[in-house]
């Protein structure tokens, strides 16, 4: 089928790329999964791959990790990678999502998780536009995930300022908010420092808070101007200043 | 005489169960002679695989076993391993599915 996407795996256990593969093609995925990294490559770069899935300990612990950053080096931030793993420790899915894993599932997993999973990157991934044509309410309560079914979606939350460069604001949240997700910030703060009410940003990289529930996130500017960057400059310049005659 | 254990899991999966029952009695295998070796290593890989993909064929219970092995191989604890390996012998007798 033309509309079919395509998933590709590597995983060095044969039971597991056996039941991926049959699972996603139950749901109609075009899957491939492989028990050696150097055919996993080799596939990666013969056809357009929509989202791959990789174990962390591929014979060696810990070499999944070089599998992803080698995926973000030659194939970019926008190919999905989901992190496949027994190890379920903060450590190990923090430094997955640091460079670059989008989601982490941990092992063993199940038809239901995977496939979930799968469509919620491949959605996001396919929605380039981040016109947010529609909205949702949902009742109060904590929410971590976004649902699936919905790929246009308006939410609003609070989040914490923890730090700003001439690029974008590091914030906190109780959320884990996905990469490449659009943002408007809206803040006193924001005010202040750019000299406007409200900026929009994307998220290009987060991470789990170790030690805490919460969760990091990177948002990148989308539009820099050098107005924009003498603005921030000016404000971290008269932070300091402010800071060094307190003292 | 105990009770056969009926694993329910989807046709599609059903038909490669076969095959996965049959990889881990080579298992069994493997952790015998790693057992006489006294080879904490080899056991505790090959526990550490079934723990992670038993629980996606419907056998949580093998995954259990298998997570316990390969948690104690790991701090070089082989005492009870005989006795998880009649455990998980007797289990894959009494599948059905």
């Amino acid at each position: 089928m033309e509309n079919q996407k395509l998933i590709l795996g590597v995983d060095d256990d044969i039971e597991i790329t056996t039941i991926l593969q049959r699972w996603l093609t139950m749901e109609k995925h075009r899957a491939c999964f492989f028990n050696d990294i150097r055919e996993f490559f080799q596939a990666l770069g013969k056809e357009k791959c929509h989202l791959c899935i990789v174990d962390i300990n591929i014979k060696t612990l810990g070499i999944g990790f070089e599998v992803i950053t080698e995926i973000r080096k030659k194939f970019g931030d926008n190919l999905p990678i989901i992190c496949l793993s027994s190890l379920s420790d903060m450590k190990n899915i923090a430094h997955a999502i640091e460079i670059g894993a989008n989601d982490y599932i941990i092992k063993p997993t199940s038809r239901a998780i995977l496939t979930q999973k799968c469509q919620q990157l491949l959605e996001m991934s396919s929605s380039s536009s981040s016109s947010f044509s529609s909205s949702i309410s949902l009742p109060e309560g904590q929410y971590r995930f976004v649902p699936t079914q919905f790929s246009d979606i308006k939410l609003s939350s609070k989040v914490y300022i923890e730090g700003i460069d001439e690029h974008g604001f590091k914030v906190r949240s109780n959320f884990l908010i996905q990469k490449g997700t659009a943002i408007w910030i809206r803040s006193s703060l924001v005010e202040e420092i750019l000299k406007k009410q409200e900026i929009f940003c994307t998220v290009t990289s987060n991470w789990v808070v170790i030690g805490s529930t919460d969760f990091g996130a990177y948002l990148e500017f989308d539009l820099v101007s050098s107005e924009l960057t003498d603005n921030i400059r000016n404000w971290i310049y008269l932070k300091r200043k402010s800071q060094e005659n307190e003292r | 005489m105990k009770d056969k254990i009926k694993i329910n899991v989807e046709q599609e999966i059903k038909e490669l169960l076969p095959k996965y029952l049959n990889n881990r009695k080579n298992d069994l295998n493997i952790f015998k002679k790693a057992l006489a070796d006294l080879d904490a290593i080899t056991i505790e890989k090959t526990a550490h695989k079934i723990a992670g993909n038993a629980g996606s064929y419907g056998l949580d219970h093998l995954g259990e076993i298998a997570k316990r092995m390969e948690l104690e191989s790991h701090d070089k604890e082989l005492a009870n391993i005989q006795k998880y390996l009649d455990e998980i012998e007797e289990y894959l007798n009494l599948i059905e599915y």
